[in-house]
């Protein structure tokens, strides 16, 4: 039994990691193109950015995740945008959770963005460097320091935050554990399940906290 | 012909009027102090200068060169040289991810100056002559402020600046430290570079200068020797700056 149950929740474990990993790989990028966006001098596009921003962060990621599975279908007549089966499935998750944590993201871009004070790019500028230049070789290391402690309570919350999937039918790792409630009467696979999470979130702490001392030489 | 002369330069925030019309001419090799009351706008005119600000009036010309002529910058709408002018923060404003060495060699590397050996050498050179050697592989956050602000000068020095300005390159520092930073200007000033000091050392701008300016209500006051403005000042303004 314990057997069978760990591989179901290995097979829930690998959606869940799977949606972790598509949404980083998106919403990391796509938040600093939000971040620039919302910075911008070009007022409408910065009023834009901000107010898609402020939706984002303003409603449940449940309801953006069923709005972006069912809305295109609905508007379409009932063809399925994202395809019948797990494969569109996940595509749908992916896109709202990209969506929302880049949201997320750029905010905590922006705060570190603003909190380098005006010399360094001023000093960069008095020895000849160009804005990418002054972004990429002296500002980009010293922003990536200041966000990592906010971005990793974000990623955590992100390890947790997948389970939301199970809203539109991606068997993820609490919905695996779940299912052997209903079907044999077991709460303790669902507890299991507790413990992947735990360990996986364990093991992200660790690794950013070991991050944060190989940036600790500077200040 | 002067090496620098700067004509009718003007700047204003918003309605604040904060320089008016300053004019002066400095010869090659020379170091002026610039001194004046606080918010007199000295600050303002080494960004002018330095191009960090755009300056609404006035042209700044070097060698003969014209660097900068507020009436035609948009015509001609191309970024003036920067490196023309360096500038030594009052706060130093080191990049903190790099060491000492890093810091001086990041510029002239980016503009492409020459072979990483040679800069490295060049760097380094530098960093001996302002009394670093030892710190070339700190980080800055490991250096005093006296140190901090020497390496700040390295670094300055290394894009070979034809006038190296400095904005109160002492008043973040204590006594002790503020005379080895003085040092290292004196030093530059024996090798005979152009220099434009902001300053609060009195003591300084009077044996280490060559000409001092008192910038006052937006313009240059005065303008003379050290000898002149500190023994003979002739406006009201000077005479009561001096005696506080
Ligand atoms: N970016 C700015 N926007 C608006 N006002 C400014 C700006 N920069 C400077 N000022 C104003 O210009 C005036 C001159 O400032 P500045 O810093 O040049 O003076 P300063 O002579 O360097 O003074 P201090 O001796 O205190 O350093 C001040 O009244 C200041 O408030
Ligand atoms: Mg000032």
């Amino acid at each position: 039994m314990l057997r069978e149950v760990l591989l179901s929740l290995l097979g829930g474990f690998d959606q869940s990691l799977q949606l972790f990993c598509y949404t980083l790989m998106g919403a990391l990028p796509l938040g600093l193109l939000i971040a620039f966006g919302s910075m911008t001098r070009l007022r409408p596009l910065r009023e834009a950015v901000r107010g898609l921003v402020w939706v984002v962060r303003g409603t449940p990621l449940m309801l953006q995740l069923i709005v972006i599975y069912y809305g295109p279908g609905l508007l379409a007549n009932g063809a399925h945008l994202w395809g019948g089966g797990g494969t569109g499935r996940m595509a749908a998750a992916a896109t709202a959770f990209i969506i929302n944590y880049a949201c997320y993201f750029s905010e905590i871009y922006r705060g570190g963005i603003e909190s380098i004070p005006r010399g360094q790019r001023e000093a960069g500028q008095v020895l000849g460097m160009t804005r990418s230049q002054i972004f990429f070789r002296v500002q980009l290391l010293q922003v990536y320091k200041r966000i990592l402690p906010p971005m990793g309570n974000e990623i955590i919350t992100l390890v947790k935050d997948t389970c939301l999937a199970r809203i539109i039918a991606i068997y993820e790792l609490t919905y695996a554990g779940q299912a052997y409630i209903k079907s044999h009467g077991l709460i303790w696979p669902l507890l299991l399940t507790g413990v992947f999470y735990l360990l996986f979130s364990g093991i992200l702490s660790w690794l950013l906290r070991r991050e944060e001392q190989r940036l600790s030489y500077f200040e | 012909m002067p090496y620098l002369e700067i004509t009718g330069l003007g700047k204003r925030f918003g309605s604040a009027d904060v320089l008016h019309d300053v004019s002066l001419t400095l010869n090659q090799g020379q170091i002026l102090s610039l001194i004046g009351p606080s918010g007199g706008g000295k600050t303002t005119f080494l960004r002018c200068l330095t191009f960090l600000e755009t300056a609404d009036r006035g042209i700044i010309r070097l060698n003969g060169e014209t660097l900068f002529d507020a009436a035609q910058k948009k015509a001609k709408g191309k970024r003036p040289r920067q490196q023309a002018f360096g500038l030594v923060f009052q706060a130093f404003h080191l990049f903190p991810q790099y060491t000492v060495l890093e810091n001086v060699a990041l510029a002239p590397a980016l503009a492409k100056k020459g072979t990483k050996e040679a800069l490295r050498a060049k760097a380094l050179t530098l960093i001996e002559k302002v009394g670093l050697a030892d710190k070339a592989d700190s980080y800055p956050n490991t250096l005093s402020g006296g140190q901090q602000q020497r390496a700040a000068i390295a670094r300055a020095l290394a894009m070979e600046p034809d006038v190296l300005c400095f904005d109160e390159p002492t008043s973040a520092l204590d006594p002790l430290l503020t005379k080895e930073v003085l040092n290292v200007i004196r030093l530059l000033r024996e090798e005979g570079r152009t220099m434009i000091v902001v300053t609060h050392e009195m003591t300084f701008a009077r044996e280490a200068s060559d000409q001092v300016a008192f910038l006052f209500g937006g313009t240059v006051a005065e303008l003379g020797t050290p000898k002149e403005i500190f023994e003979t000042p002739r406006t009201e303004a000077l005479q009561r700056f001096l005696q506080q």
